[in-house]
């Protein structure tokens, strides 16, 4: 009798043993070698490699050792933007100390919606609302994980859930920057996947809603129909930033920063000749304009221009090899 | 004393079992079948916040992806030791070589792609030392 419990119980245990076994096998098509990345060590990343290209569709920004605030403050132009982020963190803070005083608080939400066109600094933006959240004690990490429709959604059924959740684990303790985010809602397919993708985004913000922040970012009138066509989006997302277009004095400070902070420098006809076609892309730009990705791809552009007519130089000096011409500006406009 | 030595060997198998596990749910990535079982439990925040907890901790790469493995081994071997006190040391090796076979097995069947998974020689050799030492200590111990 007793022997025969003991091989029950044996049994048992050797059935336990294999449930765990199961259990831990890896269900997504990931190799064993890549977990390292997944066991979420922000620290143990290395802190020159500030980001983390993924082909997946989202990159992982750690966060900087640099002051974010000051680095707010760097940023050109987006004064309303500053202000808006400055009045927040400075709500949450207040908030945490009427907390400790034993006063009431008001329940927060932390997520936000970023409207702008594209080039206007949003992503730069939620990347130091991270470091600011982590500044605060909101938030543990302050990483901020980037990705955009093609990061959430999958082609198949059933696969969504488990891909937004991938990306929303990467994002514990940190933020997550859904940008175009409206894209998860098209106009017209309403078989579409991407309500797949906000059910389990908005479960997971339910879940998880002391270690992940989401920050969902698109033009005004797509993000409002977005919004608009899901009440649990509405209820959680209530906080709204506007990012204005640049200006073309702002963009053309973007594009000297550009420059000097890679050591070139424009002759005076360059620099007027710059602020003319800035004036000009300002005055006839339409929705897609990229802002300051446009002033980035005009200086990418000049650089490789100004190489092509310094290479032909023989023995070329300093001055050669960092003065850009009007020549190399107007093949890049 | 050969009783209180008994107990100690029992909580010693549970608390290596647990040990293990909870270096499954802490560091391992949440791709694993059993994150989708605390989802599905509705636990998934609870055990977000003790990874957020956890995520200062840094373990080496044998730690996170071997141990758990040659830990389960070693509770096994330890828990069956356990059950089977009373009984020869055949008997107690017959059972405790099934789970390190059935580790080594589904190592193999990686390594032929028959299953999910890649193999490593060190989870191979994290389920076959258990059970080698455990050899030996019987051999020394009756002679």
């Amino acid at each position: 009798m007793k022997n025969k419990v003991a091989i029950i119980i044996g049994a048992i245990i050797i059935g336990i043993f294999i449930a765990l076994g199961i259990l831990t096998v890896c269900i997504d098509p990931e190799d064993k070698s890549s977990t390292n990345e997944d066991t979420e060590n922000v620290e143990e990343k290395d802190k020159d490699k500030d980001k983390d290209d993924d082909d997946e569709g989202y990159n992982i920004t750690m966060p900087s050792d640099k002051d974010p605030y000051v680095e707010l403050n760097e940023l050109i132009g987006l004064d309303s933007v500053k202000s808006e982020v400055k009045t927040l963190a400075n709500f949450v803070k207040v908030q945490q100390q009427r907390k400790k005083q034993g006063l009431k608080t008001p329940s927060l939400s932390y997520h936000l919606v970023f409207t702008g066109s594209p080039g206007t600094g949003k992503t730069t933006v939620a990347r130091i609302i991270a470091r600011i959240y982590k500044d605060l004690g909101i938030l543990k990490k302050g990483q901020t994980v980037e990705t955009d429709r093609s990061g959430l959604v999958a082609a198949y059924v059933g696969q969504t859930a488990i891909k937004t959740n991938k990306i929303i684990d990467k994002a514990i303790g940190g933020v997550l920057f859904i940008d175009e985010a409206y894209a998860l809602v098209p106009e017209e397919d309403s078989q579409d996947y991407g309500q797949e993708a906000i059910s389990t985004l908005l479960k997971r913000m339910e879940d998880d809603r002391d270690s992940l922040v989401v920050i969902i970012a698109g033009y005004q009138n797509e993000m409002k129909r977005f919004i608009d066509s899901n009440p649990g989006l509405q209820s959680r997302f209530n906080r709204y930033i506007s990012f204005p277009d640049y200006s073309s004095d702002e963009l053309y400070q973007i594009l000297c920063m550009y420059l000097n902070k890679n050591e070139y420098k424009m002759t005076k006809d360059a620099a007027d000749y710059a602020r003319e076609r800035l004036n000009y892309a300002v005055a006839h730009k339409d929705k897609n304009f990229g802002n300051a990705r446009f002033v980035r791809n005009v200086f990418e552009k000049t650089i490789q221009k100004q190489a092509n007519r310094v290479a032909k130089i023989k023995n070329a000096t300093a001055t050669d090899l960092t003065l850009i011409k009007i020549e190399d500006l107007k093949a890049a406009f | 004393m050969h009783a209180t030595r008994k107990k100690i060997q029992l909580i010693c198998g549970i608390i290596i079992v647990l040990i293990g596990a909870v270096i499954y749910v802490l560091f391992r990535p949440t791709t694993l079948l059993i994150f989708h079982v605390f989802r599905a439990l509705g636990i998934m925040g609870i055990i977000n916040k003790l990874r957020a907890m956890a995520s200062g901790i840094h373990l080496p790469d044998f730690a996170i992806h071997c141990l758990p493995n040659a830990l389960w081994v070693i509770s096994y071997i330890i828990l069956m030791d356990y059950l089977w006190k009373e009984k020869s040391d055949t008997t107690k090796l017959r059972w405790a070589v099934i789970v390190p076979v059935l580790g080594c097995v589904s190592e193999y069947l990686q390594l032929i792609h028959v299953v999910p998974g890649t193999f490593d020689i060190w989870d191979f050799i994290c389920y076959c030392a258990p059970f080698i030492i455990y050899y030996i200590h019987l051999e020394f111990k009756n002679r």
